[in-house]
């Protein structure tokens, strides 16, 4: 009788601990597409485009190279201490944000990156900056870290996205190593 | 047995908080690369220099030019002396630097003086460059630029050798 009513104990145990897994799974993978499922539809951030600070050779001092994501074209760009070899590979980040009709959105930029060459030498990149294109003033960018879902109808079916422009400053150190160099940086996206 | 079974418990609790916390905190991440290149200064080798070649001075003065591609003419009362040693040829230079980027030439804009050590002189002047006015290195990084010039060749001037020097500058546009 006492294991008759020890097994069945079990088995209900069982039943609780596989159904927790089964929700728990079903939210983790919800959470990992969209973070927000209850609340949107369809939330995604990409990364557009990345952030290139054109080819440099460094001062007798130090230098920075500023992307300016409210300027466009030749203007992005502006320098001190360095002589810039080929502007021609320069560019802002572009990431790309979609969410619910008409909602707001909150852009969280990183406060500095690093990027480095093969060699182990590294740049500091700070002062990021963003300019979504829904905030837009008679259109000029402008920075703001907060954007609006509109709508969008590529193929004539209307989607609700924003886009916004990331700029930084790199940091160059006098004879800084030669090579390219990479890194990476996160900026967060809060559904408000 | 009851081991597992707690095991299990918790690790679905875990989970289930974690992907709650995801959830609630409705916020996504995206990530970008940024990328810069550091290159070396320009640099600009000489390679060979200026050579007009050999020349006959005449009763009346005139000019010998060699053009970037090195083709020698003249004018007025000189004679080139064609076939002769040191054959005419155009200043080569190196130019070194960021592949594919562009740069500025500049070439003298005011006459140089060549001499001959015994107190004669000549001048060159209009100076010329393939290319002209702007380069563009090549996918290694380099680029051949010739230089040519003209020289100014005094009547009946002095026989004998006759050196000088000029600089051309580059600079990354």
């Amino acid at each position: 009788m006492g294991d008759s009513r020890r097994l069945r104990v079990f088995r209900a145990v069982v039943f609780v601990a596989g159904a927790i897994l089964v929700q728990a799974s079903a939210q983790a993978q919800t959470a990992t597409v969209t973070a927000s499922v209850t609340v949107v539809d369809d939330t995604t951030t990409i990364a557009l485009r990345d952030l290139h600070f054109g080819s440099i050779v460094p001062g007798s001092a130090a230098g920075t190279v500023t992307i300016d994501p409210a300027q466009t074209g030749a203007a992005r760009l502006s320098y001190s201490g360095v002589t810039m070899a080929n502007t021609s590979s320069i560019s802002d980040a572009l990431f790309r944000v979609t969410g619910a009709p008409n909602r707001y959105y909150q852009i969280g930029l990183p406060a500095s990156c690093a990027i480095v060459n093969g060699s182990g030498s590294s740049m500091v990149v700070d002062g990021f900056r963003a300019c979504p294109i829904s905030m837009m003033v008679g259109g000029t960018r402008v920075y703001r870290t907060r954007g609006r879902f509109h709508s969008h109808t590529p193929g004539g079916h209307p989607v609700f996205y924003d886009e916004f422009y990331v700029g930084a400053t790199l940091h160059v150190a006098s004879g800084q190593a030669t090579g390219p160099y990479r890194g990476t940086f996160d900026v967060s996206i809060h559904y408000e | 047995m009851r081991t597992v079974l707690l095991s299990l418990v918790i690790a679905g609790l875990v989970l289930s908080l974690t992907a709650g916390a995801f959830a609630q905190a409705g916020s996504a991440t995206a990530t970008a690369s940024a990328t810069a290149d550091i290159v070396s200064n320009l640099t600009i080798a000489n390679v060979t220099g200026l050579q007009f070649g050999k020349i006959v001075s005449g009763a009346t003065g005139g000019t010998v030019t060699v053009s970037p591609t090195g083709t020698r003419t003249s004018s007025g009362g000189v004679s080139p002396v064609n076939g002769a040693t040191p054959a005419p040829s155009a200043a080569s230079f190196t130019v070194t630097g960021e592949a594919g980027a562009s740069y500025a030439i500049t070439l003298p804009t005011s006459a140089i003086t060549l001499g001959n050590g015994a107190g004669g002189s000549m001048t060159v002047d209009s100076f010329s460059s393939n290319p002209d006015g702007t380069g563009t290195l090549a996918a290694d990084g380099h680029q051949v630029l010739d230089v040519g010039a003209t020289l100014h060749v005094g009547a009946s001037q002095a026989a004998g050798t006759y050196t000088g020097t000029f600089s051309v500058a580059v600079a990354y546009n």
